[in-house]
């Protein structure tokens, strides 16, 4: 049963499985909670989608062609500035085009030195490595910079007096609103930050588990995830810079006075 | 400083409309060194819009403002802001000590040159408008409404701004700390040669201001 040191799940095992949406079923039917409906078509999306991505990414990790990998690779990033910024709706202008720029540097900064100089497959874009270890990385650059702008605003929106009395006496922009970018990008890191000192004691990271039980041996999967780690690390701080860095001027109007969208509150 | 009429500070045809409900400003004026203009007005004729077009926080919609005789494109904002320099209604003070909030305006960049002999100036004009040498230790957040506003009154004082533009600068206060603080306004800018422009919704403040000119701003509303 067990080859390659990981125990595969056949297509009966899988159907096996279903027993469990069964449970999650009778209970939604036992406290009437209504959400029969919802599971279903969960289930069935959820095996529909995870199916796709199975035959899609096996199909680009055989092609393992670098323009297909860094197209699928702006792509997700494209995705993610998409919802980064989705719920962020009373900024003076529309900052999804530069988070799709915060995110894509972010991230190829980070991940091309992780790829590239740390784990160096061979060739070193090898798609396997490249997807996933990019995948990570813009998930949680993704929230940090919906973080980060969200507290921006809010910081700047709640201080407009202080902002004004700063720019009263001569301060640029940037001197006007600086302790409040700071808080954002404190915002913004601080979940990466936190995570580093509970890991392992409170969670094992999806990853690492992932590796564990494709029967890689635990002492070389915490380097990985050792690896994994700081890296988010750094591309958060990186996407958290970048995206106050290239917003907080939209704030102010070319009078380097705030702009009357955030005064007019 | 110039002293040919008109030639030191005034503003040209300034037009701003608000968006809600079809009043609007519209005003000229001008001030001489040692001059103080008083704008007054009922609420919501635009006295406070008119200061914060002054120092170029609100851009008007249409007008224009001369200082030295040189038009306000002409000058970067921050470098007008620090020279024409205003006092909001609701006086903003800083976290920190209140000696912190005095070093604030001094510690920017493009200060960083300036001479910095603020401690003795901050000392004189406390002891002026009655406030504690004491406060200066003092964390900016206990200090009441009518201290914050003779605050950040000194410390636009001690920025030596050519013009201070004052938005009711007596709202918070007492009677007694009122007249006083008038007082200390009315001697900066006759012992300095320095101009001042404020708003007051009263009448009575206006007796502590030698040689003002009045600026009557009525409600303007378009039909």
């Amino acid at each position: 049963m067990l080859e390659n040191g990981y125990i595969p799940i056949s297509n009966g095992q899988m159907i096996l499985s279903l027993i469990l949406v069964l449970i999650t079923g009778l209970v939604s039917m036992f406290l009437k909670l209504g959400l029969l409906k919802s599971l279903a078509w969960g289930t069935v999306r959820a095996f529909v989608q995870l199916m796709l991505i199975g035959y899609l990414l096996t199909f680009i990790f055989q092609l393992n062609n670098p323009a297909v990998i860094i197209a699928i690779i702006l792509l997700m990033s494209f995705i993610a500035s998409r919802e980064a910024t989705r719920r962020i709706t009373r900024t003076p202008f529309n900052p999804t085009f530069l988070s799709f720029i915060t995110l894509t540097a972010s991230t190829f900064l980070v991940g091309i030195i992780v790829v590239a100089i740390i784990i160096s497959p061979e060739p070193w874009y090898e798609a396997r490595i490249m997807i996933p270890i990019f995948g990570m990385i813009l998930g949680n650059s993704m929230n940090a910079v919906a973080l980060a702008l969200d507290r921006m605003y809010s910081e700047v929106y709640a201080h407009v007096d202080e902002v004004e009395q700063m720019l009263c006496f001569g301060a640029t922009p940037w001197e006007a609103s600086r302790a409040y970018i700071r808080r954002a990008v404190q915002a913004g890191m601080t979940p990466t930050i936190n995570s580093l000192m509970v890991v392992g004691l409170v969670s094992l990271p999806g990853m690492m588990t992932g590796q564990i039980l494709a029967g890689m041996d635990p002492r070389e999967a915490v380097r990985y995830q050792f690896v994994v780690m700081i890296m988010i690390a750094a591309a958060v701080a990186i996407a958290c810079l970048l995206i106050v860095g290239l917003t907080y001027k939209k704030m102010f109007n070319d009078e380097m006075a705030l702009a009357e969208s955030i005064t007019n509150k | 400083m110039q002293t040919n009429s008109g030639q030191f500070f005034r503003f040209e045809k300034i037009y701003r409309c608000f968006e809600t409900d079809g009043k609007y400003l519209k005003e000229s004026g001008q001030v001489e060194p040692g001059q103080i203009m008083a704008v007054t007005g009922p609420s919501g004729s635009g006295k406070s819009t008119l200061l914060k077009i002054l120092t170029r926080l609100l851009k008007p919609t249409s007008g224009e403002v001369f200082w030295h005789d040189r038009s306000w494109q002409t000058y970067s904002p921050n470098e007008w802001r620090r020279g024409i320099q205003l006092v909001t209604q609701k006086p903003v003070v800083f976290p920190g000590l209140i000696k912190d909030n005095f070093a604030l305006p001094f510690s920017l960049k493009k200060q960083k040159g300036d001479e910095e002999p603020y401690i003795e100036q901050v000392l004189y004009y406390m002891d002026k408008v009655g406030l504690s040498r004491l406060m200066l230790t003092q964390e900016a957040k206990t200090i009441s409404g009518g201290e914050a506003a003779r605050v950040a009154l000194i410390r636009a004082l001690i920025i030596e701004p050519e013009i201070l533009l004052l938005d009711e600068p007596t709202a918070f206060l007492d009677n007694e700390t009122r007249i006083i603080t008038l007082k200390t306004i009315n001697e900066w800018v006759k012992e300095k040669n320095r101009a001042a422009i404020i708003v007051s919704h009263q009448e009575e403040d206006l007796r502590y201001l030698d040689g003002q000119t009045i600026l009557h701003l009525p409600v303007r509303k378009a039909v």
